[in-house]
């Protein structure tokens, strides 16, 4: 009964006519750059990021939200008519969605992945609805010290359980640490690491961090990449994509079983939908009769990952709103986008604001309706976008971006500070050091040293209060897990041998 | 072959150099954390932090240089005068925004943006210049009210 009158308080305020502007506003440039090859929602939301300075923290959170999983749905349109997959997720979609496509069942395949994610996240956001106050009551008894250890368990799987080398996600995400102690120190007023630039007084500018990381980062890369891609929308019809009676029974089950897995994949922090979505689809391949038809053209194949990754972007919302421990990289930049609102998440945010959290779980339903409605009938438009040159592309993207971090503080000190860590984001790039958990590492910064700082005061200086609550104690030993699955024993041992000859 | 070798060598090189700044990085910001007081387990001062931070990072990028990952690296070709354009359009952005106004700095930053790829089309590229200059003018400055001069000399 209190869920349904929480909804309703809800509905309510998704449903000012503000809050859908926005939300149609974010899904629709999340479905843009979710077709965009190259262009991700990461890169998407930073260079919205300032515009939030100037809306409600409700209505900008919605729409930042609404990029995230409006890319979702976008980015399997390339992958299933190009092979190319507009974002990490979509990845898997390519698999059996390209084969569709040669096989002449491409519109089917659209309709599919359509459905299939929007039934995918209506699932996620009922689990959000009911374990997002569980969890949040549960995590009432967390004090300084489990903050801390939470916060360390997510940045170290964020950063080892990503695409590429653990070790050089692990360097960039303490780079992250360290990036975000430069500043004034908030205890003692003492600037840190300013070396007597005042624009450094305030710390580094999240905006200019996050756009230089990935938003200068990626168009620099553009300009190694391919020109536009030509494709016949006129291909794809309404008709084209209506599934036949076979397909239909054939989707249901892989549907629940990717949502089910994307879902609990999605509260993990670093797991995210890339990861989702490739563990639907190798659960499809175990449980199914006929683990052959996989890759050639099966349903099933584009059905549950897609469901998975679109659960999985609820759910990852579970940990940030409830726990202030943002899963990934995506996640963290929300999570600045509220701070700089002034509002911190955590045990207390569904209390103190329930009309954001049920009203942002309210948009997610609209959002994702909405999604329905731009991604069936309007696909032929979504296609051409592909066809849009990087000349034109480009040039408009840097722009916005420029005047986006300048309008933050009304200073070029920022817009420098962009364009240097653009450039050193794209040199990183080429030796495969991750970006993305470098900023994670910076929004987390600053709590986990408040925390420190606290637990340590709180416990007059025994470290050992880390080890002597329960709690703190298994994250410590799940920190301790993952760090330890990165110790190279093989390459050690082989090392000393030769060496001892 | 002999082109594909060198570019694999200077890839190899280049981890390395890349995570041996990243160490002398760390080992500065270990330094100049040391210099801001540490204070005590009790009642950390704002040094300990950064120091700890510091300490963490030298040892982790010891384990990239002593440990490399098995991962190959792609050649990625880099267009330099292209890219030194892009760039160039960013600070030519920041130079005159101050001094010019939104409008003069936007066309700027979109005529040299735009030189960086190719082939340039300089009719549609007016026309996407023309309209994204007024698009920016109408959001920002109409829109969401910023303090951006749009012309001034």
């Amino acid at each position: 009964m209190e869920l349904l009158s929480n909804l309703s308080l809800g509905f309510s305020h998704a449903l000012s006519w503000e809050n859908l502007l926005f939300c149609f506003i974010g899904v629709s440039v999340g479905t843009f750059v979710g077709v965009l090859p190259g262009l991700g929602p990461l890169a998407a939301i930073s260079i919205c990021l300032p515009l939030t300075y100037y809306l409600d923290p409700t209505t900008a959170l919605i729409m930042l939200a609404g990029i995230f999983y409006g890319a979702q749905y976008g980015s399997s349109t390339a992958a299933i008519l190009l092979n190319i997959p507009g974002t990490s997720t979509a990845a898997v979609t390519c698999l059996d969605g390209y084969p569709m496509t040669q096989q002449g069942r491409g519109g089917v395949a659209l309709l599919i992945t359509t459905i299939t994610s929007f039934l995918g996240s209506s699932f996620a956001i009922m689990l959000v609805m009911i374990f997002g106050p569980v969890i949040s009551n549960f995590a009432m008894n967390f004090s300084s010290a489990e903050y801390f250890t939470v916060m360390l368990v997510g940045l170290i799987a964020a950063s080892t359980l990503s695409v590429g080398s653990p070790t050089k996600g692990i360097v960039m995400v303490i780079a992250g640490l360290a990036i975000s102690m430069i500043g004034t120190d908030s205890y003692t007023g003492q600037y840190r690491f300013t070396f007597g630039i005042l624009d450094f007084a305030e710390g580094v500018s999240l905006v200019a961090l996050a756009m230089g990381l990935f938003g200068i980062a990626e168009i620099l890369k553009s300009l190694s990449g391919s020109g536009p891609i030509e494709i016949d929308s006129k291909s794809i019809t309404f008709r084209s994509m209506i599934p036949t009676r076979d397909d239909v029974r054939r989707i249901w089950l892989p549907t629940l079983r990717g949502a089910s897995v994307g879902s609990v994949t999605g509260a993990m922090p670093g797991a995210g939908p890339a990861l989702a979505s490739f563990l639907a689809y190798a659960v499809e391949t175990q449980v199914s009769r006929k683990p052959e038809i996989f890759g050639k053209g099966a349903v099933e194949g584009i059905a549950a990952p897609e469901a998975a990754n679109n659960a999985s972007v609820q759910t990852a919302f579970i940990p940030t709103l409830t726990l202030g421990v943002p899963g990934d990289v995506v996640m963290a930049v929300l999570l600045g986008a509220l701070m700089i609102h002034g509002i911190t998440p955590g045990p207390n945010f569904i209390a103190q604001n329930g009309p954001m959290f049920w009203g942002l779980l309210a948009s997610f339903w609209i959002g994702n309706f909405m999604l329905l409605i731009l991604n069936i009938p309007l696909i032929g438009i979504w296609i051409k976008m592909l066809a849009i040159p990087p000349r034109i592309l480009y040039p408009v993207i840097l722009s916005l971006v420029c005047i986006g971090v300048y309008s933050i503080r009304n200073n070029v000190f920022d817009v420098y500070l962009m364009l240097g860590v653009g450039v050193v984001s794209f040199v990183l790039d080429i030796f495969r050091y991750p970006t993305a958990p470098l900023l994670l590492g910076f929004v987390l910064g600053p709590l986990m040293e408040q925390h420190l700082r606290r637990a340590l005061l709180l416990s007059r200086g025994e470290i050992s209060t880390f080890v002597e609550r329960p709690i703190s104690l298994i994250f410590l030993v799940i920190a301790a897990l993952l760090l330890l699955r990165l110790v190279p024993f093989r390459a050690m041992a082989a090392k000393l041998r030769k060496n001892t000859g | 072959m002999q082109k594909s070798r060198l570019a694999a060598l200077s890839l190899k090189w280049g981890d390395k150099l890349v995570a041996g700044a990243i160490m002398v990085i760390a080992l500065a910001f270990t330094v100049t954390a040391y210099s801001y007081s540490i204070g005590s387990v009790a009642r950390i001062g704002p040094g300990m932090m950064p120091f700890l931070i510091g300490t963490c990072l030298f040892i982790a990028v010891g384990f990239v240089i002593l440990w490399p990952s098995q991962e190959k690296l792609d050649t990625v070709r880099v267009p330099v005068v292209r890219m030194l354009a892009l760039l160039g359009s960013i600070v030519i952005w920041a130079l005159t925004i101050d001094r010019f106004g939104l409008v003069p700095a936007t066309v700027l930053l979109m005529i040299l943006a735009t030189a960086a790829y190719k082939p340039i089309r300089w009719r549609s590229t007016a026309i996407v210049i023309a309209a994204t200059t007024a698009g920016c003018v109408l959001l920002f400055v109409y829109g969401f009210k910023l303090p951006f001069d749009i012309v001034s000399f």
